[in-house]
């Protein structure tokens, strides 16, 4: 068992500016950038099978937007979902033993990379299908409504997946029901090969919240405090009843798709621009700059989160191999239960 | 500072090993993070390897033209910052390949199992049943061959079989059943036949128990067969063959009527003669014991049958049956029959087989 | 119990708002289901009854409100989708098929998806290719999914009740014909189990299996081939998804023929798996006849009433396949 201390929300509103905000952010950002280069090694080592989808230079949407949350807050997430999970407080140690395959991994071996969910921290699952997440998104909004307490959800998706039916159909429906939901588009401006110049006529996404008739904002996803202040901001709307919000969060994926891509779709200098951006080494220059962290407190946590995920491997890899046996009488959930 | 390995790189998710194109570095160059220092070919394309680190090259131990295995070590470096999965698989930092057995099940290994020439089986297709009607054949020892249709489609039905399934009540089993052996013995036909009727002394009484005597009857006429060479033969499609295994067809009662099981007169055959007549008495008969016969054993001793005159069928040459146990004065005679295949064998040859039979009787009841 | 004659669409209603009484959780949702009644009537009075947020209309947006029913039952609530007409689960097959299914097994067995989808199935209003078909085997073929075709008022109310307990997403199909219909209901709560098949008659001659309105239609034409001297029994698969095979395998070892009844397309239909688990086991040592598929043609269902008969198995068509069965090759 090993995941980071639960996100803390800045009191001053900035979250490189608070002390303890400021800490539990840069363990959010460390140990996803961690756990997910951990994967990547082990996956070029022959040790990890499948695939998986990395979000390395995307840690500060999760980040930011987790910042805003509560634990009992509901997520959507996505096939490239790690960051969600983490930044969300799931256990590095069952997210690791799922992609190696194991019995105590969060789906017990039959999910993998592209299918964690996290009852006890709210995530109701990463998805594979481009989408697939956000009408239930909405959807889980709606039960919190009929129940009437005032938790929210929020639903990551992609640039790629605002041009699926499901992303309009969820939107309206969040929006004529005034459902408590932030809808948090991750821009990394690359649906698979495919641009978003190349796949949309619209200069910025979150216009697309405009026809239905909701607010819609753009923010730096790089930047932790950006996407902080933006999602704190639709999370009080939303818990106060006043509907959804579509939050674009502009970043930048520093590897391929997936396993098989070749990055033959954009130049090496577009990769290096954006590495120079890289989310994290801004946060931590921003807190240090701040007086939130010194060198010392930044090397610290960097040690704890690459212990973290070095111990989460280890207990991992020493878990049984998830079992053929039960399942067939997985399937189905027995009633009463 | 730490050593760190550049592995060959898994690059997709179906790449096992790479061949190593080109090396960029040479020991001693300064590397940097995101550099490229090494080409590697997969079965598709050519691929840039970068370094994950920023280091000095210690070693270089892929050369041009290697091909390596995922995660094996490319090239050695001596890095600023320890590697995150550094002796986490017992791998030495630069030194020899991962050894610990990778996490995820290798695929599973399919072994070359040589698959012995099985003999042909009979077609199916020659005769059109339903799959009941060739169960219930099969559990009765029926070829289905012999069996003709009630419908207008020749398709053979349970009921066309005129035996039952276990359990089965039907009025006209016996009428079924003489249909179905009148099928059978019309390949009787084809084979001119006589026979030939002689009183046996019998030194001691036969045994009680009905396999008992079957296997001392048929221990008797086996001796006989193999003592008359000329007898033991079939003809077969115009030429004569050497009966290389003496099968005899034992007339066995059950309830639902008459069967008879193919015994192998070979090896030690007589342990296991009454299993199989056991088996036939509940119709259970198996595919070896179905058919076959080169000789047949009647026993109608317990009928009050004086003489019994069966016909040749199928592949037999010769049958001998058995009829009425008759006491006169103190002799004990029991009526015997043989029939035989004219084309092997004549009257003198019946003659001699039936006193043989008598002699070799009397000493397997006595031994 | 109090027996009572009502309709099959009475019947449903009556299962929902008892549903909704006894669990705040349960709430509907649909196309025009409020205040219109629903296209087929069926939630009727239960707006008034519940209230807009209960009776939940929504726009057309099948995709979305499957999820949302998805996302809604992830978290507690007991959603029953209303999809206006079986044809448009084909909008929001991801959800159904990609989500509602998949989820308890591939997100390790922590969640579930206990979500109602009723659809009205079949041919036979004259609404063509669109609005008329029966896609019972593509629910059928997902695991995760159960599939259920009331066939009767009385088997509408109380399937639709257990479905209501089920803690796995549930595809009712409710035939178009069928909502018309009456029969006896009993007014309190009760339950018949998914995942059973049930004999609906006594018969030696022969074994009709049918879902759905073929149930009824079968019923029929048993009446008249007892007339001529056939009886047949008869089995409901009122549970396509899981399928009970007992009661078809021991009529089938006490008839010995076999007639499967489906409107659905012949090609790659139901009835094919239940002829292949027939054939499966020792049932087939029984038959004393080929088994018999008698379902709709391969061809979308058209419009003209003549056209539209013609395609799906009618009483007649039943009455002369099983003469036939009967009769034997």
């Amino acid at each position: 068992m090993t995941s980071i201390s639960p996100l803390l929300a800045p009191a001053k509103g900035v979250v490189s500016h608070d002390q303890p905000s400021a800490a539990s952010a840069l363990e959010s950002l460390l140990a996803i950038r961690f756990f997910e280069e951990a994967v990547d090694g082990l996956f070029a080592r022959g040790l990890m099978h499948g695939t998986m989808h990395l979000s390395i230079g995307q840690e500060a949407v999760a980040t930011g937007v987790c910042a805003a949350l509560r634990k009992t807050d509901f997520i959507t997430s996505t096939h490239r979902g790690h960051s969600h999970c983490i930044a969300k407080g799931a256990d590095l140690t069952r997210m690791m033993a799922e992609l190696l395959a194991k019995q105590t991994g969060y789906c017990r071996g039959r999910g993998g990379s592209m299918h964690i969910a996290d009852v006890e921290t709210g995530n109701l699952g990463a998805n594979g299908i481009v989408a697939g997440g956000i009408p239930i998104a909405a959807g889980a909004a709606l039960a919190q409504k009929m129940k009437g307490n005032d938790n929210v959800v929020v639903s990551f998706f992609g640039d790629g997946a605002t041009n699926e039916g499901a992303f309009h159909e969820a939107m309206n429906l969040a929006a004529i029901w005034d459902l408590p939901v932030i809808f948090v588009c991750e821009n990394n401006k690359y649906g698979m090969s495919n641009s978003t110049e190349f796949s949309m006529r619209i200069e910025n996404i979150a216009e697309r919240a405009a026809s239905y008739g909701f607010e819609g904002v753009t923010v730096d996803g790089n930047d932790v405090d950006e996407v902080f202040q933006a999602a704190a901001a639709a999370v009080e709307k939303a818990r106060g009843g006043k509907g959804p919000t579509l939050i674009e969060c502009v970043t930048y994926r520093h590897k391929g798709h997936s396993k098989s891509d070749k990055n033959l779709y954009r130049t090496k200098e577009e990769i290096e621009d954006w590495k120079t951006k890289d989310p994290i080494g801004r946060f931590e220059h921003k807190a240090i700059e701040a007086g939130a962290l010194n060198q010392d407190q930044v090397d610290a946590i960097t040690e704890k989160m690459r212990d973290a995920v070095r111990t989460a491997i280890t207990e991992a890899s020493s878990a049984p191999d998830s079992d053929p046996a039960e399942l067939l009488a997985s399937v189905y959930r027995e009633a009463g239960k | 500072m730490a050593r760190t390995a550049l592995v060959m790189p898994k690059m997709s998710m179906t790449m096992t090993e790479g061949e190593v194109v080109e090396i960029l570095v040479s020991i001693g160059d300064q590397v940097t993070a995101g550099q490229v220092v090494a080409v590697v070919g997969t079965d598709k394309t050519d691929m840039e390897v970068e370094s994950d680190h920023s280091g000095t090259v210690l070693e270089i131990p892929a050369k041009h033209a290697d091909v390596i295995e995922v995660g094996a070590p490319l090239i050695v470096l001596d890095t600023e910052g320890e590697d995150l999965l550094a002796g986490l698989f017992g791998d030495a930092p630069g030194g020899e390949a991962v050894t610990e057995e990778a996490p995820v099940a290798a695929s599973p290994v399919v072994e070359e199992v040589a698959i012995e020439q099985e003999p042909e089986p009979a077609l199916t297709s020659e005769v059109l049943a339903m799959p009941g009607a060739r169960k219930l054949a099969k559990e009765q020892g029926i070829d289905l061959a012999t069996v003709t249709a009630s419908s207008q489609t020749g398709v053979i039905k349970q009921s066309d079989l005129g035996v039952l399934a276990k359990g089965a009540v039907s009025d006209d089993k016996k009428q079924k059943a003489r249909l179905l052996t009148a099928k059978v013995v019309s390949t009787a036909l084809n084979i001119p036949q006589f026979s030939l009727t002689k009183a046996v002394e019998l030194s001691n009484p036969l045994p009680e128990n009905s396999d008992s005597r079957t296997v001392v009857l048929l221990s008797a006429w086996s001796k006989t067969l193999e003592e008359i060479q000329s007898m033991n033969q079939q003809f077969v499609d115009g030429e004569f063959h050497e009966v290389s295994e003496v099968r005899a067809a034992v007339l066995t009662q059950t309830e639902l009527g008459f069967v008879s099981p193919v015994i192998p007169l070979t090896g030690h055959w007589q342990d296991k003669a009454a299993a199989v007549l056991g088996d036939a008495r509940n119709n259970k008969i198996a595919l070896e014991n179905l058919s076959g016969a080169t000789t047949s054993l009647t026993d109608l001793s317990g009928f009050g049958i004086s003489q019994a005159n069966t016909l040749l069928f199928g592949s037999q040459s010769s049958g001998i049956n058995i009829g009425n146990i008759s006491l006169v004065g103190d002799v004990v005679t029991i009526d015997v029959t043989i029939v035989l295949d004219h084309r092997i064998a004549d009257p003198g040859d019946g003659a001699k087989a039936l006193d043989l039979f008598g002699r070799r009787l009397n000493e397997v009841l006595v031994g | 119990m109090t027996e009572r004659i009502i309709t099959y669409a009475e019947a449903i209603r009556e299962a929902i708002g008892q549903a909704m009484e006894t669990d705040e959780n349960v709430f509907m949702l649909g196309e025009d289901i409020g205040i219109y009644g629903g296209a087929f009537g069926v939630s009727g009075d239960l707006y008034q009854r519940f209230g807009k947020e209960r009776i939940l209309d929504t726009p057309i947006s099948e995709l979305g409100i499957v999820g949302a029913a998805v996302g809604a039952a992830l978290v507690g609530m007991k959603p029953i989708v209303e999809i206006q007409f079986s044809d448009f689960t084909a909008q929001a097959m991801d959800q159904i098929v990609n989500q509602a299914a998949k989820i308890h097994f591939m997100l390790g067995g922590e969640l579930s998806v206990p979500m109602v989808l009723r659809a009205p199935s079949g041919s036979g209003t004259g609404a063509a290719a669109q609005h008329s078909q029966s896609l019972e085997t593509w629910f059928a073929h997902v695991p995760g999914l159960k599939v259920v075709m009331p066939s009767s008022p009385y088997e509408a109310k109380g399937l639709l009740l257990a479905a209501l307990d089920d803690p796995n997403p549930v595809i009712v199909l409710e035939h178009k014909l069928l909502y018309k219909t009456s029969g006896h209901v009993p007014e309190e709560q009760y339950r018949i189990p998914i995942g059973t098949s049930n004999k609906v008659r006594d018969g030696r001659a022969l074994t009709i299996v049918a879902s759905g309105v073929m149930v009824s239609r079968s019923l029929e034409a048993a009446e008249t081939l007892s007339g001529m001297g056939i009886e047949v029994e008869v089995i409901d698969v009122r549970s396509l998804s899981p399928l009970d095979m007992a009661p078809i395998n021991e009529s089938v070892k006490k008839t010995g023929k076999v007639m499967l009844v489906q409107e659905a397309p012949k090609h790659v239909g139901f009835m094919a798996e239940v002829a292949a688990r027939i054939a499966e086991g020792d049932a087939l040592y029984h038959l004393t006849e080929p088994v018999r598929r008698l379902c709709g043609m391969d061809v979308p269902i058209p419009y003209a009433p003549q056209l539209e008969k013609s395609v799906v198995p009618q009483l007649d068509d039943i009455v002369a396949a099983a003469v036939e069965v009967n009769r034997g090759i």
